[in-house]
């Protein structure tokens, strides 16, 4: 009798593990690696929709820590020049980690430094650092 | 009854997540689901006006100017190639205006100070109207300056003082205009005599931007309550047309540019704005000239072709273009025969490339479209080619055969199917290959035809049943 | 007693047709066969990378290809591990090991390990008439439409499995056993063709004794097993082309008289059985596709990529019109001028164009599937190093799991690829001509007809590995 039941039991955990396993997995290590991030900006050609999200918002004064990654099929690239923040070429499949920390709030524009498509001036965004 | 119950229920539970995550990996597809619209090239309407500036000062805010609609035209750092501008001037606007003799551009843009002389540590302000050479050039690819010379008219703000004003300033210190994919800025002499406030200039890619002999415009800038005006001043058609653009047909393209110079902007750290359409109203009274106008585009059109030609000798390679040295007398430790390869998505042109074996040859890529790579299997010679710029190889062809070359970089869904052929001639391995198919061939037929007689009891049926 | 007619035949005249060797002879390995957990325990580590794939390929979108798990593990790896290994050598062994059809048979059978063999579901006989290969052909060449989209966007490739997961649970609802497997699954009828060509087999040991057993339980089931699910004798097997390799019948004899042979390759090409139309279809279908595939993937030509890609919806019209109209019609045609011709050389009246036709394109089985392995190298040692890069970083989110993510893509080899290219067109070659001359030897009653009639066959084969040849390399 406690033969079978421990028979149904490991069958169900390696089902299981073997099926939604992966699921959990993958979704809890990746949760467990962008917990730092200040945010996940998506790099795409304009007519793919563009840099995703195109606005965004931090706090004056906390270290910025921005993962920009190309889910694209070219390479695309992501600067701020006016913070002299350059992440140089990132190709498709690739991803590109920046910190920093601006010194003074404002509107910085965001661009991809990569010609990348006949719209690639369009694939620019803004960070604005808001003062408290 | 209840059996078909519970299939029911499972095929639609199946069916119904099954559509659900479809539906999500669709709306998913480019990573998340925001969209955004790609915004269409501004225009700017050129109109017809029975008026002439001669660019005095009260013809930069002349009547005209107040009464024409005038086009809000985004600039964004020019980010393509360092180094980058820090600061930026988000915006432009352009109006403009032609008599059927002159076309008149007049920009207008914030800027809290007037930059006017050069120094050292101080840089001036200036402004820039890109016009190609080529009406019908598809947009992607005059920015980059394949399918067609671009004119640029470069205002500054030290020639205006001293084309004006007579005011000199640092003479022998000057910083011209460079091109988006200029390599280095150039820092050189200025023109001893300033005919203009506006450098007139000519470029069809990095490292071919010419200031051109005859300089046909003319321009003047002022600036007022922390705004500049620049007025820009052409004749629609000149007699060069294989230097200056014509205003013709209805449409022209332009793109404007802006240096902030308290911002540190030079060369190539400036505000740019996208190719932006022009269009152009035609004069009333004016059919049979406008005629008189295409035939002369007709003429000038075919000159155009040798004009590109004499770019590209002036420019990266000094040999000749690649198709005139195809000849086959070609011989080793020679020149390498130059073969230029055009890369767009997702094809080579040509896509077939034969060379003989032991020729020495320099492969050299240019791209209409984004970076491609350019993979040689079997030499594993590796090539990228930015867009606007160029990749170059030179190798022995010392292996026979035919060998693929494919693109290294990934340039788009199809990249890992871009491909082309070259042919090392005589292909060795393939007439290796159908020898022995052939002499196989012949073998068999002979051990069929020959052995036929001998041979009693092969069992036929072999695996029927009976 | 096929066995003894074949005793004199020798493939190549080297190797006797009718050797073999039971592995399950070797210690151990019967032991292993008859475990309940066996197959189960590899389909269950598939299905985890399965799941992987398909997870990629939801997140992945129409991201990059070559930096998707699933498009590279799919395409790259186990397509190309199918054609190569898999298939050629081991038979159906992926059939033994596919998590494709898992979901389906356990709702049918309501256990993961354990014997069930009241089935669940509606248990529905498959029509006759769809009891052949033409519904596989035609969704196979279906699917190859496609192929401009599923080999590059990851989504796609989701689409594309998922929807063979979900067209397998519903028919396993509604059909008895693995008739899913059989007749609808596009990956099996390839399988089931060039598995004829395969080294291993699984056979009775000794007819005699299945002669004596009365209750057949590998056909019912028992204790121990289910009946076949691949709705076979096993008894009675004498072709791979249908069998999936499950090994329950080692399971449910109680004599222990089945064996997994290993055998010279190809000896099924001979076996009059069940031969057929939609059998010869399938040979032809397989080589158009391997000559579409190289023309648009490995081709210079940007247009026809153009078409594939659907650039243009006119453009994939006329892509999918031209490649079925060259696969259903016109590599059917020539090979039809060239079987009349056989006819025609050999003067037999006795024998129908019907049934050479159809026996005859057997040899094109040892054909195909050697331009398959050679194009399939052509993916391989470019693309291949993009596998390490996917191990690591499975989902593009920037992993580095085994601390091989940053291997840039390395083409290996690719000096080599066109020779090994022609050695296995060669090869094939070979091997074809061989089968084509004992084929023919088996159409023709007249040993002196058959040599004429193989002319013309000889010929045929010449010319289509010349073409490939060039196509490859020339
Ligand atoms: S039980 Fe049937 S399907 Fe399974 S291996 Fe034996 S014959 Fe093949
Ligand atoms: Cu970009
Ligand atoms: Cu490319």
């Amino acid at each position: 009798m406690s033969k079978t039941i421990i028979k149904t039991i490991i069958s169900a955990v390696l089902v299981l593990a073997c099926t939604i396993g992966p699921i959990v997995a993958a979704l809890a290590y990746e949760s467990s690696r962008t917990r730092d991030l200040t945010a996940e900006i998506l790099a795409r050609a304009p007519e793919k929709g563009n840099y995703s999200p195109r606005f965004v918002t931090v706090a004056f004064g906390q270290k910025v820590k921005l993962r920009v990654r190309n889910i694209d099929t070219v390479t695309h690239g992501f600067a701020i020049p006016a913070l002299e923040v350059d992440a140089g070429e990132i190709k498709a499949g690739q991803y590109a980690v920046l910190e920093f920390t601006p010194e003074k709030p404002g509107k910085y524009d965001f661009y991809c430094t990569t010609w990348c498509s006949e719209f690639h001036l369009q694939m620019r965004g803004i960070l604005e650092v808001t003062a408290r | 009854m209840n059996n078909k119950i519970t299939v029911a229920i499972i095929i639609m539970l199946t069916l119904g997540v099954f559509t659900w995550l479809a539906n999500y990996g669709w709306k998913n597809r480019y990573g998340s689901p925001e969209t955004y619209e790609v915004i269409a090239p501004e225009v700017v309407t050129v109109g017809y006006y029975a008026e002439d500036l001669a660019l005095k000062e009260a013809d930069v805010f002349a009547q005209i100017w107040q009464k024409l609609p005038s086009a809000e035209i985004v600039l964004s750092h020019q980010i393509i190639e360092q180094p980058w501008p820090k600061g930026s001037t988000p915006l432009v606007k352009v109006q403009a205006f032609h008599n059927g003799k002159d076309i008149f551009f007049r920009m207008t843009w914030n800027d809290d100070q007037a930059d006017t002389a050069v120094s050292i540590h101080a840089f001036v302000d200036g402004c820039a109207v890109a016009v190609p050479l080529d009406a019908e050039a598809p947009v992607r690819s005059i920015m980059m300056g394949f399918s067609s010379p671009v004119n640029i008219w470069q205002w500054q703000a030290n020639k205006d003082m001293q084309h004006w004003q007579g005011k000199t300033g640092v003479p022998d210190l000057d910083v011209d205009f460079v091109y988006p994919f200029e390599e280095k800025e150039i820092f050189s002499v200025s023109i001893p005599e300033v005919k203009s406030a506006v450098t007139d200039l000519l470029a069809q890619r990095a490292g071919s931007l010419t200031q051109k002999e005859t300089q046909a415009v003319q321009g003047r800038g002022i600036w007022r309550n922390g705004i500049w005006n620049v007025v820009f001043k052409r004749s629609l058609i000149t007699n060069d047309s294989e230097q200056d653009c014509q205003f013709i047909g209805r449409k022209q393209m332009a793109a404007f540019a802006v240096w902030d110079g308290d911002q540190g902007d030079r060369g190539s750290r400036k505000s740019m704005s996208e190719w932006v359409n022009l269009q152009i109203e035609p004069a009333e009274s004016k059919k049979s000239a406008e005629n008189q106008l295409l035939d002369d585009n007709n003429i000038t059109s075919v000159h155009k072709v040798s004009w590109i030609d004499k770019l590209r000798s002036l420019s990266l390679i000094s040999t000749a273009y690649g198709e005139t040295l195809e000849n086959q007398s070609v011989q080793i430790n020679k020149e390498p025969r130059l073969i230029n390869l055009i890369a767009k998505r997702f094809e080579y042109t040509p896509n077939r490339i034969s060379i003989r074996k032991g020729e020495r040859v320099t492969i050299r890529m240019e791209s209409l479209d984004v970076t491609h790579g350019f993979y040689l299997d079997g030499y594993g010679i590796d090539i990228k080619a930015r867009p606007g710029l160029i990749g170059k190889a030179t190798f022995v062809a010392d292996k026979s055969g035919r060998f693929s070359f494919r693109c290294s970089e990934t340039c788009g869904e199809f990249h890992p199917y871009m491909i082309g052929f070259i042919e090392v001639s005589p292909n060795s391995r393939f007439s290796f290959f159908v020898w022995s198919i052939g002499i196989t061939f012949v073998v068999m037929l002979g051990l069929v035809l020959l052995k036929g007689k001998q041979e009693k009891g092969i069992e036929t049926n072999v695996g029927t049943e009976q | 007693m096929s066995e003894q007619n074949s005793k004199n035949q020798r493939l190549l005249g080297l190797f006797p047709l009718n050797w073999r060797f039971d592995l399950a002879s070797l210690p151990g390995v019967r032991w292993l066969l008859k475990q309940r957990w066996f197959p189960m325990i590899v389909i269950l580590i598939n299905m985890f990378i399965f799941i992987v794939i398909l997870m990629s390929g939801i997140m992945g979108g129409f991201s990059s290809g070559n930096y998707s798990f699933g498009i590279m593990f799919v395409w790259i790896l186990w397509w190309v591990l199918l054609m190569m290994l898999l298939v050629p050598v081991l038979s159906r062994t992926w059939c033994m090991m596919c998590p494709l059809p898992s979901f389906g048979e356990w709702l049918q059978r309501l256990r993961i390990f354990g014997v069930n063999n009241k089935l669940g579901g509606l248990n529905l006989k498959w029509p006759r008439r769809l009891s052949n290969m033409w519904v596989m052909n035609f969704l196979f060449l279906g699917t190859t439409f496609f192929s401009g989209f599923f080999t590059v966007k990851p989504l796609v490739t989701f689409y594309l499995l998922g929807g063979i997961i979900v067209m397998g649970i519903v028919l396993s609802l509604i059909f008895e056993k693995r008739s899913f497997c059989l007749y609808v699954c596009p990956v099996s009828g390839f399988q089931g063709l060039y598995a004829n060509m395969a080294m291993t087999e699984i056979r009775v040991k000794d007819p005699n004794i299945c002669a004596k057993h009365k209750k057949k339980t590998c056909e019912t089931g028992n204790k121990k097993g289910y009946g076949c699910p691949w709705l076979l004798e096993p008894h009675s097997l004498k072709r791979n082309t249908y069998c999936g390799m499950c090994l329950e019948c080692f399971k449910t004899c109680p004599f222990d008289n089945m064996a997994f042979n290993i055998r010279p390759p190809g000896t099924d090409l001979l076996v009059n059985e069940k031969r057929g139309l939609d059998e010869a279809w399938k040979s032809f279908i397989m080589i158009a596709i391997a000559i579409m595939f190289y023309v648009a993937m490995m081709g210079p030509w940007g247009w026809i990529k153009d078409w594939v890609r659907g650039n243009t919806l006119t453009g994939w019209l006329k892509f999918i019109s031209v490649h079925t109209a060259f696969a259903l019609v016109i590599i059917p045609g020539i090979f039809f001028v060239f079987s009349f011709l056989s006819k025609l050389f050999s003067g037999s009246k006795e024998v129908r164009l019907k049934a050479v036709f159809v026996n005859l394109s057997y040899c094109l089985i040892p054909m195909g599937l050697a331009s398959w392995i050679a194009f399939s190298f052509g993916f391989l040692l470019p693309n291949g190093s993009y596998i390490l890069h996917i191990l690591s970083d499975p989902f593009a989110l920037g992993w580095d799991l085994f601390g091989t993510a940053n291997i840039p893509w390395t083409p290996v080899a690719t000096g080599w690829l066109v020779p090994l290219q022609f050695i296995t067109l060669f090869a094939g070659y070979l091997v074809a001509a061989d089968y084509g001359y004992k084929l023919s030897l088996q159409t023709y009653t007249d040993p002196a007809a058959a040599k004429r009639g193989f002319i013309p066959l000889l010929v045929l084969l010449t010319l289509v590995v010349i073409a490939f040849g060039w196509l490859y390399g020339g």
